[in-house]
């Protein structure tokens, strides 16, 4: 098995090198078979390493100790499920899961896209196939996880405890893919600049991508803080941990790119930030595997240092110089078509929205790498936790409010007249919110500005769906449910974005709740059948009991009743426990929750008498806790949403649809009262100009007249248009 | 002025803003690092807020779960230093040798020199060990700490430590 997966890998490093040169030669010379040789090569990659990554999990299945990666991660007694994870649960595996996963999209890409793309795809499999080459030589040649041992130990070391949860074997699972699939919209970026295609099709191609890469990334960060909130034991679910803060980077900086994607799809702008967003995307995945997988930094998650890290850095310094000089080398393919016409537009926030988010990427992204830094320069520095909560506080409290604001502006020209109409009652609403909450007792600023602005963003959205249904209804005359299922699904990647962000604001909620408001205990000598009060609740401690789980994994644990007001609401079960092979280390922590839509009780158990009848503890309040995972379900409720593949009537050329969907959404528009009737009339004229223009194949006047201007290239479905129209 | 003016002017303003704001809470909340070596050749630390870090020294680990009193020393080039932490002993610490190294677990200790020259720690990073040492060996060197590293039920033996 070690040497079928390692032989398997060592090919596939050749094969990758292959098809980035037969594609990208075969599409440059044109030469259509080289073209078709490398598509094909690209499916091999993908079968080698799949020989390669099967063969790990067979030997992990087959307790082959003789390989070094199985002792060090499986043991016999080991569940099965947590043998399937420990492919990916430490460095080598993990690379190798990250390299197959890689080889998996770019086969996918190859054979699902192959008719929108065109001319695109080669260049772009040829990226992808680049990315595939690097980490077949990691996985490869420099860390190996078929090297091997003899004799072969009789059983493995196993895997560590803290690693043995679920949360655990999804985390790393989804964050892979989310980084593995911000390869696609870079490699197709990259394939633009290299045939020096204007337009925004590769944004169009990549979009779907992008939100599922997106969508991981999302589950991938908050299931890992899920795990830290149940296996860490210090009662938080994130502590700008350096690894943590890795996941986050790519994900600030993915946000920004679909956000400023939209503008370049709509009106043609911001086209070099969005090449270099999607860019660095890209090369941050790549880093935070480097920080992550290296151990460059002290962390409570790192590994042992290893050598990957100068081919990690070299790496990076390809793509980012390449990519880079790309970019300025093509500047022109680059042009804006349009440009912001007013600072109070749909446009410009989203403008803000991105400065916002790569204020908070930068921010990160310096106190990650501080230690780095001054360790070159000589005394290595670290930064504190409380200079994230400093600056990313604000900065996120901004995007809220912009999360509110934003959606109701219209695209080109909202106006500030209309400013009382649309937010009136939202900000009352708001305002409402902040006095209850200060009534209430929870009179800390920043909290009461978290839970204020967190209610005028769902006030903005609901009031966005009932405005909406009723412009509807009063143009079609449809009734308000029918009429109200046509409308999201007509548009549902709006939609589905108003989903996404009421869940970000349900988690804005926990976590302002639970920041502000965290009261924590400890509880040292407790007899059983002795109880202690947390935020108003009782929790009484019955007595140690034991039990015992899969893997002769024995374990420890308080039974402990929690009642409020003198009724029981439920038991907390906080729980050490004892996995053979890891016995010097001591018993691994399982937090005991009890958890409400309120808050949760936390209760870790210390330690206890060797009696059994006397324990200590360490107690939690967490409030509103809950609203974070609740919101993850808003966020990939409202991600499927807007990605899930609709039958779309063959409709007409591309641009064509677009300015129909202008005149669409200017009806919509001023109907909800997001412009004023003077504005509303100008753009009217200026859209009918458009429509008239691309009929008769002239080339049209106005701003928004690329349509037109792009109609000569176009197919001929005029007869739709006019049928609309 | 021209609208794209006003935009970059904004986006430099808003840049500016947070340039400052990073500025000042870095420099509030940097802390500095030092093996322990570093740290006693240089007293004029001892005053102030560090990260210390240093290898666990066998056998010197005493935690009691019933205070959450927690005493360890670590060492760097010979040198070393007591470390006292009151809270939940972390899972991952103990001070047994680690496979890959030899030495034992590496501990970065937030915190401050005490009075008694033992270093008060509110804060303590673990380096997450990727490799342990066989367990027979582990037999030979364990018993410090009076841990009960084998006996089952597990109840009876003194627990969490």
């Amino acid at each position: 098995m070690a040497q079928l997966g390692h032989y398997s890998i060592v090919l596939s490093f050749f094969v990758a090198v292959f098809c980035t040169v037969a594609l990208f030669w075969g599409a440059h010379t044109r030469n259509r078979s080289l073209e078709q040789t490398g598509k094909r090569g690209v499916l091999v990659l993908f079968g080698l390493t799949s020989v390669g990554i099967f063969s790990l999990l067979v030997a992990i299945l087959n307790n082959d100790f003789s390989i070094k990666y199985v002792e060090a991660t499986s043991r016999i007694s080991q569940p099965l499920i947590y043998k399937i994870s420990a492919v990916w649960s430490a460095q080598e595996g993990s690379l190798l899961f990250w390299l197959w996963l890689a080889t998996l999209f770019t086969a996918a890409v190859a054979y699902f896209w192959t008719r929108e793309a065109g001319d695109l795809l080669p260049y772009a499999l040829s990226v992808l196939s680049l990315v595939c080459a690097f980490f077949a030589i990691i996985v490869g040649f420099v860390a190996n996880p078929f090297e091997q041992q003899f004799p072969a130990p009789p059983d493995g070391r196993g895997m560590t405890p803290l690693l043995q949860d679920p949360g655990m074997l999804a985390h790393p699972l989804f964050l892979y893919i989310g980084f593995v699939g911000m390869g696609v919209p870079f490699a197709f970026g990259i394939a633009t600049l290299l045939t020096r295609r204007r337009g925004s099709d590769w944004l169009k191609i990549t979009r779907r991508w992008t939100m599922v890469a997106w969508l991981f990334l999302t589950l991938g960060i908050v299931v890992g803080g899920w795990w830290a909130y149940q296996e860490l034991g210090w009662g938080g679910y994130w502590g700008w941990d350096p690894v943590e803060n890795s996941s986050l980077i790519p994900w600030l900086t993915a946000t920004a790119f679909f956000h400023s994607a939209m503008v370049q799809e709509r009106r043609g702008m911001l086209k070099n930030w969005n090449i270099l967003l999607v860019i660095f995307s890209f090369v941050l995945t790549i880093f935070s595997t480097f920080l992550t997988r290296s151990g460059i930094l002290s962390s409570v998650h790192s590994f042992a240092e290893s050598p990957i890290g100068p081919w990690f850095m070299g790496f990076i310094g390809i793509l980012l110089g390449g990519s880079l000089y790309l970019v300025f080398d093509r500047y022109e393919v680059l042009t804006d078509e349009g440009a912001i016409e007013s600072p109070v537009s749909k446009e410009a926030s989203f403008l803000l929205n991105n400065l916002i988010l790569v204020a908070v990427t930068l921010t990160v992204l310096l106190g990650t790498t501080f230690p780095l830094l001054t360790k070159l320069a000589g005394q290595e520095v670290t930064i504190g936790g409380p200079y994230y909560n400093a600056i990313a506080g604000p900065l996120f409290g901004a995007m809220i409010i912009l999360m509110g604001i934003c959606p109701l502006l219209a695209w080109r020209r909202a106006s500030v007249k209309q400013f009382p109409k649309l937010f009136l009652w939202p900000a009352i609403g708001a305002v409402a919110v902040a006095v209850i909450v200060i009534a209430l007792g929870y009179s800390k600023p920043g909290a009461v500005f978290g839970f204020a602005s967190s209610a005028f963003v769902l006030f903005t959205i609901g009031r966005e769906f009932w405005q909406a249904t009723r412009a509807r209804s009063a143009m079609t005359g449809e009734k308000a449910f029918s009429g109200f299922s046509r409308l999201v699904n007509r548009n549902p990647r709006r939609y589905g974005g108003y989903l996404v962000h009421i869940g970000i604001i349900l988690m804005a909620i926990g976590v302002t709740g639970s920041h502000f408001f965290q009261e924590t205990k400890e509880v040292t000598g407790l007899q059983a059948g002795q109880s202690f009060t947390i935020a108003g609740r009782v929790v009484e401690f019955q007595g140690l009991r034991e039990r015992f789980l899969e893997g002769d994994v024995t374990a420890v644990y308080a039974e402990m009743q929690v009642s409020k007001d003198g009724r029981p609401i439920g038991f907390v079960r906080p729980e050490r426990r004892f996995y053979p092979g890891f016995e010097q280390m001591g018993p691994s922590t399982e937090a005991g929750i009890l958890g409400s839509l309120k808050g949760d009780v936390y209760v870790l158990l210390a330690g206890w008498e060797a009696s059994g009848a006397v324990a200590t503890f360490r107690a939690f309040w967490n409030p509103l806790v809950a609203w974070i995972w609740i919101g993850l379900y808003f966020i990939m409720g409202g991600t499927l949403f807007a990605i899930w593949p609709r039958r779309r009537k063959k409709a007409a050329a591309d641009e064509e649809q677009a300015v129909f969907r202008n005149l669409s959404e200017l009806e919509y528009d001023f109907r909800m009262g997001k412009i004023s009737a003077e504005d509303y009339q100008r753009l009217r004229t200026e859209i009918s100009e458009d429509i008239a223009g691309a009929m008769s194949g002239q080339t049209g006047k106005g701003k928004s007249a690329t349509a037109a201007r792009k109609k000569g290239e176009g197919d001929p479905v005029q007869s739709q248009g006019k049928k609309r129209a | 002025m021209p609208q794209k003016t006003k935009i970059t002017l904004v986006i430099v303003l808003v840049f500016a803003a947070i340039v400052v704001l990073a500025g000042a809470n870095l420099r509030e909340n940097t802390v500095y690092y030092y093996s322990v070596s570093e740290y006693l050749a240089d007293p004029s630390l001892f005053t102030k807020h560090v990260q210390v870090k240093g290898n666990v020294v066998q056998g010197t680990l005493k935690y009691d779960a019933s205070t959450l009193d927690l005493r360890f020393v670590i060492e760097d080039k010979g040198k070393r230093l007591p470390v006292y932490h009151h809270g939940v002993k972390p899972d991952t610490l103990n001070d047994h040798p680690q496979a890959e190294t030899g030495m034992g677990i590496e501990v970065v200790a937030a915190g401050k020199m005490g009075p008694d020259n033992v270093f008060q720690a509110k804060q303590l990073i673990v380096k997450c060990p990727s490799r342990y040492i066989d367990k027979d060996k582990a037999g030979q060197n364990g018993q410090s700490g009076g841990q009960d590293v084998s006996s089952t039920p597990k109840l009876t033996g003194a627990g969490g430590k």
